[in-house]
């Protein structure tokens, strides 16, 4: 890559870690698009990503990279990569590279993740997807019986 | 892409790697992910958590299409459900080994499809002289094998019905004329024979109603499971006739035929062949009014924009949505087990039944009919 004259910006983790990408990877999230066109400075550019760790930041510019030079791909080329790399994050980063899409305003990435989100969920029992996803059944008696009624496809 | 470890301090407080709260995932998030589910999945995600659950807005409901899958020799290979709102097919919980293990054994022991009521499938074996029903929840995945039935049917075994009113379950069949009734998890059926055969039985209230083919046909019954020392016995409920049904039909309507019982809004009612002063024979609505003995003939006003879905064994009225092919003054149901119908009331075209669909075939031979409507129980029972 040396040589040849990118444009590149260095985005930062919340926990620090400093990542030099071209911009038409980082532009990829709205977020960063705009906040480069607001500060109107194209050389040297340092932008913070709030609440997105390097873990996550890492996985979300390998979706980046990939998607800014989609052109060159065949659109089931990319659907397949898409499909694979969705496949191989485990829950927790799936949990962060959703926040970390909707933060930063990458679409593409948020669909793909809630995508996934969704295939899990299919199927299952309400209490099947706490368990998944650890989450406490917080519901009122009131609540309980509301969701008893509608689980029996009551058609008001 | 490079990473180098930033020499000037953090900007801003590390994660500790673990807040991953799903329920606290962002409301636009969560509302992509409700997007992504169909009809089922969507009730289930709602009964959550709370933030969910006020994340994601209730779903109109209306039954779903029952389609039976055939193999080329035309027995039954797997289900699924159609669904009317989104257009959407839903497969059986796909996650769930129970599911598809219960509906492999069904097809194994050679069953077929004979009606769903209140969310359950029921089948009966075929090739056995004393059939046997199942009945299954597909969408919790239980699955109930009741005894064996009492007595040797020779009917095709789609003369037998099934209705629920768990834990009771009653079948009936056309022949011999007989029905049978039994508490989920009793040894045996309690058979009443018949004179002539019952046409439609509804549970209703906890209580199950029915009418008869031939001379009964315009009159409603009650099955009276303690009556006889518990053998069970059909009792008549007698009902006064709307003043402007005449029996000889001369400048009022005048009844044709019980063609259904429905339940609606609450109330019981009879779905009959009423011919109007014009000559012509339209559906027309009775309410049951069981404290004064009587039945009432509903109005097109009370009638409203309600839909009719009569499934094989479970009846229900309710206001359609934005679906499939709505109009109004239509009723959709399913009387023939191959095809869909669709009744058109109150218009040029009154009286005329129309196919909403039948079956369809696919390259491999596979060939899916949709069958009858269910209504989803997803509580475990």
């Amino acid at each position: 890559m040396v040589g040849v004259k990118k444009k590149m910006v260095t985005l930062v983790s919340s926990d620090g870690v400093e990542f030099v990408v071209e911009k038409r990877v980082a532009e990829q999230s709205l977020f960063i698009k705009n906040a480069l066109n607001e500060g109107g400075v194209e050389e040297k550019v340092m932008i913070p990503i709030p609440k997105v760790t390097s873990d996550t930041l890492s996985s979300v510019l390998e979706y980046c990279e990939k998607h800014a030079s989609a052109t060159e791909f065949q659109e089931n080329e990319i659907e397949e990569w898409d499909k694979e790399y969705i496949e191989k994050a485990d829950l927790d980063l799936l949990y962060y590279l959703l926040q970390a899409s909707y933060s930063m305003s990458i679409m593409g990435l948020m669909e793909l993740g809630a995508k996934k989100v969704a295939s899990l969920i299919r199927g299952k029992s309400p209490q099947e997807i706490r368990e998944l996803f650890n989450i406490k059944n917080d519901f009122t008696p009131e609540q309980e019986e509301e969701i008893r009624r509608e689980m029996q496809w009551n058609y008001e | 892409m490079m990473a180098s470890p930033s020499e000037s301090p953090t900007f801003f407080p590390a994660s500790n790697g673990s807040d991953d709260d799903w329920s606290r995932l962002s409301r636009s998030i969560i509302s992509m992910i409700a997007g992504h589910l169909n009809a089922v999945d969507h009730v289930r995600f709602r009964a959550v958590c709370c933030s969910w659950r006020a994340t994601c807005k209730k779903r109109p409901k209306i039954p779903l299409i029952i389609i039976c899958h055939l193999d080329r020799y035309r027995r039954l290979s797997s289900l699924s459900f159609f669904d009317l709102v989104l257009k959407q097919t839903i497969p059986l919980p796909a996650a769930s080994a129970s599911a598809s293990a219960a509906v492999s054994h069904l097809i194994a022991s050679n069953n077929i499809y004979i009606g769903s009521s209140h969310g359950w499938i029921s089948f009966a074996t075929i090739n056995q002289q004393r059939p046997r029903i199942s009945l299954l929840n597909p969408f919790t995945s239980e699955l109930l094998n009741l005894p064996e039935l009492n007595e040797i049917h020779v009917s095709p075994i789609k003369g037998i019905r099934v209705m629920l009113s768990i834990p009771v379950v009653v079948s009936y069949s056309l022949y011999p004329a007989q029905l049978s009734f039994m508490l989920i998890g009793d040894i045996g059926w309690k058979t009443i024979s018949l004179l002539s055969p019952l046409r439609n039985v509804i549970a209703f209230k906890d209580r199950f109603y029915c009418h008869f083919y031939g001379r009964n046909r315009d009159k409603l019954y009650l099955i009276d499971m303690e009556a006889e020392d518990g053998n069970g016995a059909i009792v008549p409920v007698h009902l006064d006739s709307p003043d402007v049904i005449l029996s000889t039909g001369e400048g009022g309507l005048m009844m044709i035929s019980w063609e259904f019982l429905v339940e609606f809004s609450g109330d019981l009612h009879v779905a009959a062949f009423i011919r109007r002063n014009n000559g012509k024979i339209l559906y027309e609505f009775l309410k049951v009014d069981f404290e004064n003995r009587r039945l009432n003939l509903l109005t097109d006003d009370q009638m409203g924009e309600y839909q009719l879905f009569l499934g094989q064994s479970r009846p229900v009225f309710l206001r359609p949505e934005r679906y499939l092919d709505y109009r109004p003054d239509r009723f959709h149901f399913t009387e023939s087990p191959n095809v869909l119908s669709v009744y058109e009331c109150h218009h040029q075209s009154a009286g005329r039944i129309l196919s909403l669909q039948g079956h369809w075939e696919d390259h491999s031979g596979q060939r899916r009919v949709a069958v009858g409507w269910i209504t989803p129980q997803l509580n475990i029972r």
